[in-house]
């Protein structure tokens, strides 16, 4: 079932000494319940395509919808509050709160209560495979596969239906590397979400259902 | 709530941080507070002192030579040796009208006038007049030594010397006395001298001699002060009587001396000014308005017939404000004070007639309105000083010139010559006097200790300023400081918000309101500190400062009473809340200003760390 779909999408950017076109006339489509990956060189434009879908920017030619809506007529926090969540390769965690804090927080943030949040947020921990132990231990006491984990349980706390992950497993060695991909495809093929998975990995391209390569700001599906 | 409570959570797991900056913020609003609460009281202090200090400059010519004169003594059979002070001519008093002197008051050159009251009686005149007698020598003689001298009338007298009496009498500093014979008949004007050696003979343990007293030569003196010829020298003090002599022109002079004398009981001194506070009797607080008021400034610059009485005058004679007195001013003095005149144990120095050997004319008249008394000291034969019924009077109300009129002249001197400035502009004064170079001229200020409060306050404003300048460059290094710690280096933060869905107003106030709550009371703590310590520290020195009461210009005035209550004080909580809300302002203006620029990066962008 779509999902997201962008038509004739492009966006160029002025840097210090030229224009930069990082997307050109980019159109697919993304379905529930399916994992995908694009791969591409670095300077490819995969991490302009994917905030332009997480609705931190807009393109400046063509259009992304959300279930037939324009995202450009959407209200684009809300959006990524209640829709759409971002994983990152850094894992970029509140470094002063807990683990379970970190879940908590956009589960508070729309407006669940204190105590509904702390028993919602330790299932979701529990869901990504973390022991009790971690949910009160801060990131800088976590490993790095633990971070990840507790990134994706915090954006599976937003409550959407849309996981955008930028090089999720880039910090990870293979072992967690291997955990963390079988967690996003099961949240894809089990839980309904459309896995979108920015990666330069083959191993976690081979896991995906489609893979998009990017090259100088084009998209064409591989798979 | 949530974003309060999340910005304070993570606040409050960086401990240290804020704890330092917490104490870092206050110390340094503590410092502008505290700078702040100094710098008010003492700016307080400085406009409430303006108005109780007063700086009066006093002017004198010092001679241009000193010259010896000789003086006889007939006791000691040798000349004595005096020195004189000599004046080739005297400094106008416009020397000191020049560009750029801003006085507030004067300068004035005073004399006193001798104003004369029949129906009011001089009580504690002080001043000794000579004894007018007519006699002869027991036997001729040379009166180069005591001898016996019959009186056979006294024409005016101390009591002292009566009709028959047989007196010791020694031209006593004349090296060449005239003889004089038994057989003739002599005015003279005697004083009486005691403790004599030579006159044991006659006088036993307690020796005494009459010895003359020159009052017939007038002292007049034209406009310029120079000396107005007169027939009569100014050692002469005796005539021969004879048929008819009181009729001759050295006869109607004797009359009109003793007839000055005479009404010298009536004669009050009077002085004019333009300020009384330039008369050092009431600066230095010797003289206070006691009863009344003094001249207002319309009084003074009109000339308005109004009067300043002595209160001891005023009881005896029954007099009352609102009265009046018919002044009739008859001579001026510009050499002499009331105060040294007209004081106790001394001597009518001057002459009352003038050259033509009459009594001086009255030149001004007219009825003065007592508005004010004054108490305090007079009579006391000094310069500075009031003299016994001294009565003041606005200079400006005497219209009349007093050029015939004049008695005795001299230089500028502190006592008759002063002025009033600003205080605190002494230094800027002599700095465009001394410019002037005009010689034998110097002038003395009195400011009641004003320069030297003044700098000790202008230190203080100046440590205040040190403060405040230290407070406020810390309190901008520290929010500086910590608003990178706790706001630019939060970026990734705003940014992790952002992607999960928070407004920019919420990850604002994600940022925002736990350090604003952090500047509100590290501010106010330090600012309440700082102003309570200042009023501390203000009382302290305060109680520690010793200042001149002697300046107090009505009875009763302390200027320690004025310490306590006469400037306003700082309200410690209204000074610590003005503080502490420009504190927080500039607090608030700079994270708005950090917050703003994480808000403006790109969330992606950053926490990518790249854009492909």
């Amino acid at each position: 079932m779509e999902l997201l779909r962008a038509e004739h999408v492009s966006y160029s950017y002025q840097s210090k000494y030229q224009k930069v076109e990082a997307v050109k006339d980019v159109s697919c489509v993304f379905e529930k319940g399916k994992f995908y990956a694009i791969v591409g060189e670095s300077g490819s434009g995969k991490s302009t395509f994917l905030s332009l879908l997480a609705g931190l920017d807009l393109p400046c030619e063509g259009t992304i919808y959300v279930d037939g809506e324009p995202l450009s007529a959407m209200d684009r926090d809300a959006y990524r509050l209640n829709r759409a969540a971002v994983v990152y390769q850094a894992f970029h965690l509140f470094p002063l709160l807990t683990a379970q804090e970190n879940v908590m927080l956009p589960l508070e943030f729309k407006k669940m209560r204190k105590k509904e949040a702390a028993r919602q947020a330790q299932m979701l921990l529990q869901r990504v495979g973390l022991e009790s132990r971690i949910f009160r231990q801060f990131p800088k006491m976590m490993s790095g596969g633990e971070q990840q984990r507790v990134a994706i349980a915090r954006a599976v706390a937003s409550g959407g239906e849309i996981i955008l992950a930028d090089e999720p497993t880039g910090n990870l060695d293979s072992g967690n590397e291997k955990n963390v991909v079988a967690l996003l495809k099961e949240l894809a093929h089990e839980d309904g979400y459309a896995v979108i998975v920015i990666t330069h990995n083959q191993r976690v391209a081979d896991e995906t259902d489609h893979v998009f390569r990017m090259k100088d700001g084009s998209m064409e599906q591989i798979r | 709530m949530l974003l309060f409570r999340n910005s304070m959570r993570q606040l409050f797991r960086m401990k240290g941080r804020t704890a330092l900056f917490l104490l870092l913020l206050a110390l340094a609003s503590g410092l502008c507070s505290l700078g702040r609460g100094f710098l008010i009281t003492n700016q307080a202090k400085m406009e409430a002192y303006e108005d109780s200090f007063m700086t009066i400059g006093t002017v004198e010519q010092k001679a241009d030579q000193v010259k010896e004169r000789t003086v006889w003594d007939a006791e000691d059979k040798d000349y004595h040796i005096f020195n004189d002070s000599v004046y080739n001519s005297y400094v106008p008093l416009s020397v000191l009208d020049f560009e750029g002197a801003d006085y507030l008051s004067g300068p004035e050159r005073r004399c006193f006038y001798g104003s004369y009251m029949p129906e009011y009686e001089m009580y504690d005149m002080g001043m000794s007049l000579s004894e007018i007698v007519e006699g002869s020598p027991v036997e001729d003689a040379v009166p180069d030594h005591p001898i016996a001298f019959r009186v056979t009338r006294v024409l005016i007298g101390q009591g002292g010397i009566r009709e028959g009496h047989v007196i010791s009498f020694c031209d006593h500093y004349n090296p060449k006395p005239e003889k004089l014979y038994a057989d003739k008949t002599y005015v003279m004007s005697l004083a009486y001298s005691p403790g004599h050696e030579d006159q044991k003979e006659f006088e036993g343990d307690n020796p005494t001699e009459y010895i003359p007293f020159p009052v017939l030569g007038s002292t007049q003196v034209d406009m310029e002060g120079n000396r107005m010829p007169d027939e009569v020298d100014d050692e002469h003090f005796c005539d021969e009587v004879t048929a008819g002599f009181y009729d001759s022109p050295i006869g109607r002079r004797w009359l009109n001396i003793i007839s000055t004398w005479d009404n010298l009981r009536h004669t009050f001194p009077v002085t004019g000014t333009s300020d009384i506070y330039l008369m050092m009797a009431f600066y230095n607080g010797n003289a206070y308005i006691s009863r009344g008021r003094e001249f207002t400034e319309e009084e003074y610059a009109r000339g308005d017939r109004v009067c300043l009485v002595s209160e001891v005058f005023a009881k005896r004679e029954g007099l009352a404000i609102g009265d009046e007195l018919p002044l009739a001013l008859q001579y001026a003095n510009y050499r002499r004070t009331a105060g040294r005149s007209f004081a106790t144990n001394t001597a009518a120095a001057f002459t009352l007639v003038n050259v033509k050997g009459e009594i001086y004319p009255i030149f001004e008249e007219g009825n003065y309105k007592i508005v004010g008394m004054y108490g305090g000291q007079s009579g006391l034969r000094d310069e500075y000083g009031l003299g016994y019924n001294e009565i003041i009077i606005p200079s400006r109300s005497v219209k009349h010139s007093d050029a015939d009129n004049i008695l005795e002249s001299g230089p500028m001197a502190g006592s008759n010559t002063s002025f009033r400035i600003e205080n605190g502009t002494i230094d800027e004064y002599m700095e465009k006097w001394n410019k002037l170079q005009i010689p034998n001229v110097e002038i003395t200020f009195y400011d009641r200790g004003y320069s030297e409060l003044e700098a000790n306050i202008n230190n203080m404003k100046y440590i205040a300023r040190l403060l405040i300048v230290m407070g406020v460059t810390m309190v901008l290094m520290v929010l500086a400081y910590f608003s990178w710690l706790f706001i630019l280096k939060q970026k990734e933060r705003t940014a992790v918000e952002r992607c999960l869905g928070f407004r920019k107003r919420h990850s604002f106030v994600s940022l925002f309101s736990g350090i604003f709550l952090l500047i509100l009371v590290g501010s106010v703590c330090g600012s309440v500190a700082g102003s309570y310590l200042s009023g501390e520290i203000a009382g302290k020195l305060e109680r520690k400062t010793y200042y001149d009461k002697t300046f107090g210009n009505s009875a009763g005035t302390d200027a320690g009473d004025m310490d306590e209550a006469s400037y306003e004080r700082v309200d410690p909580l209204k000074a610590s809340a003005e503080c502490a809300l420009v504190i927080v302002a500039v607090g608030t203006m700079i994270s708005a200003v950090g917050i703003y620029a994480n808000l403006r990066e790109e969330p992606m962008k950053m926490l990518a760390g790249r854009r492909e």
